[in-house]
């Protein structure tokens, strides 16, 4: 028994407060859909998948908290790659992180969600019509921050790559299931301040393998550069496929 | 936080089924625990646009599939509502999913 209304559960009455006599005796004709909600966003995703094909593009979907250090790991990508790569920029305001991808010698364009909490497939399939792919190989889409909602937006990526920084504690990788079940790729970030704090690597990469057991975990430090070295291996390996 | 998107989508993809002239009075879904979905906020944003959409008797009947894994270590298929249960033979951590980012309309009703 629900303590606010003195429904049911919301199961049964989906928690919606009627105003008026609402008599459940209606016969109610029921048809079938049997239609994923995300329908319309993979139509679009499929569109973008084979223009990325088309383009023999590698892309990434990277997700991570707000402060994680996603565009200070992009900086370091830019100047490895340089003109190779390319960044969709998805933030709720003001274009900052896109102007210090390109600042560090990488093409960056920025979406502004106006508030959305995600990228969808369809802004992204725009934002794709500003960039000039020429040289381009490797296609980093910087998401919103946000451990959750953009895990359900599938863009059209080869893969997804979360950061989880040490300050944010061992402890997200279960708090988050539904974006580290998806996730190729994990960078442990800030692995500079390890020894100030109490974040057990080992536990988060074990965590995020019980999601996903192919799960690939690098330990980097964006500011120092350690572990760089590897992710710059592993990209550069999946653009020479 | 993205649930107002959800239930707009959800919106759209029921409304051409819904026969001239007649009421949507029910949204079926199934959810699964990994579809990265909050119910209760789902509902709220679904209530609320329902009324301005002029369906306002439309709920959502949200049916909860189960994760399925199957683990990696001694083979056992389980299903958990929860993530952090790891396998109820052998304990083992190590597994691999095969269900649970369902998030589809399975029905309305008029």
């Amino acid at each position: 028994m629900c303590d606010t209304c003195g429904c049911l559960s919301p199961s049964e009455t989906g928690h919606h407060h009627h105003h008026h006599d609402h008599k459940h005796t209606h016969e109610h004709k029921q048809i079938a859909i049997g239609e994923s909600v995300m329908a319309r966003n993979d139509e679009y995703a499929e569109k973008n998948r084979a223009h990325f094909a088309e383009k023999r593009l590698f892309v990434i979907n990277l997700i991570s908290s707000p402060g994680s250090g996603k565009t200070a790991v992009l900086e370091v990508l830019a100047r490895h790659f340089g003109s190779r790569m390319a960044v969709i920029e998805g933030d709720i305001q003001t274009s900052r992180d896109a102007d210090r991808v390109t600042a560090a010698g990488s093409a960056a364009h920025q979406i502004e969600t106006q508030g959305a909490c995600h990228l969808d497939a369809h802004s992204v399939g725009h934002a794709l019509a500003h960039l000039d792919l020429e040289t381009v190989k490797l296609i980093i889409i910087e998401n919103v921050g946000n451990l959750v909602c953009p895990s359900t937006y599938d863009l059209g990526e080869n893969e997804k790559m979360a950061i989880l920084s040490l300050p944010e504690g061992d402890d997200k990788v279960l708090k988050y299931p539904a974006l580290f079940h998806r996730v190729k790729t994990l960078l442990i970030n800030k692995m500079d301040l390890s020894p100030y704090l109490q974040f057990d690597v080992d536990r988060a990469e074990a965590e995020c393998r019980s999601l996903n057991p192919e799960v690939q975990s690098f330990r980097v430090s964006a500011t120092t550069g350690v572990g760089m070295d590897a992710l710059f291996a592993y990209l550069e390996d999946r653009i020479g496929e | 936080m993205h649930e107002l998107s959800l239930a707009t989508e959800i919106i759209e993809l029921a409304r051409p089924h819904i026969p001239k002239g007649e009421m949507l009075k029910v949204v079926g879904l199934i959810v699964g625990p990994l579809a990265g979905v909050c119910e209760e906020s789902l509902r709220f944003c679904f209530a609320e646009l329902v009324r301005l959409e002029g369906f306002p008797e439309a709920m959502l009947q949200i049916e909860s599939a189960p994760a399925r894994f199957q683990c990696l270590d001694c083979g056992h298929e389980y299903e958990t509502v929860t993530v952090e249960q790891f396998c109820p033979a052998c304990s083992s951590m190590a597994r691999t999913m095969l269900s649970g980012t369902e998030f589809s309309i399975n029905f309305i009703e008029v």
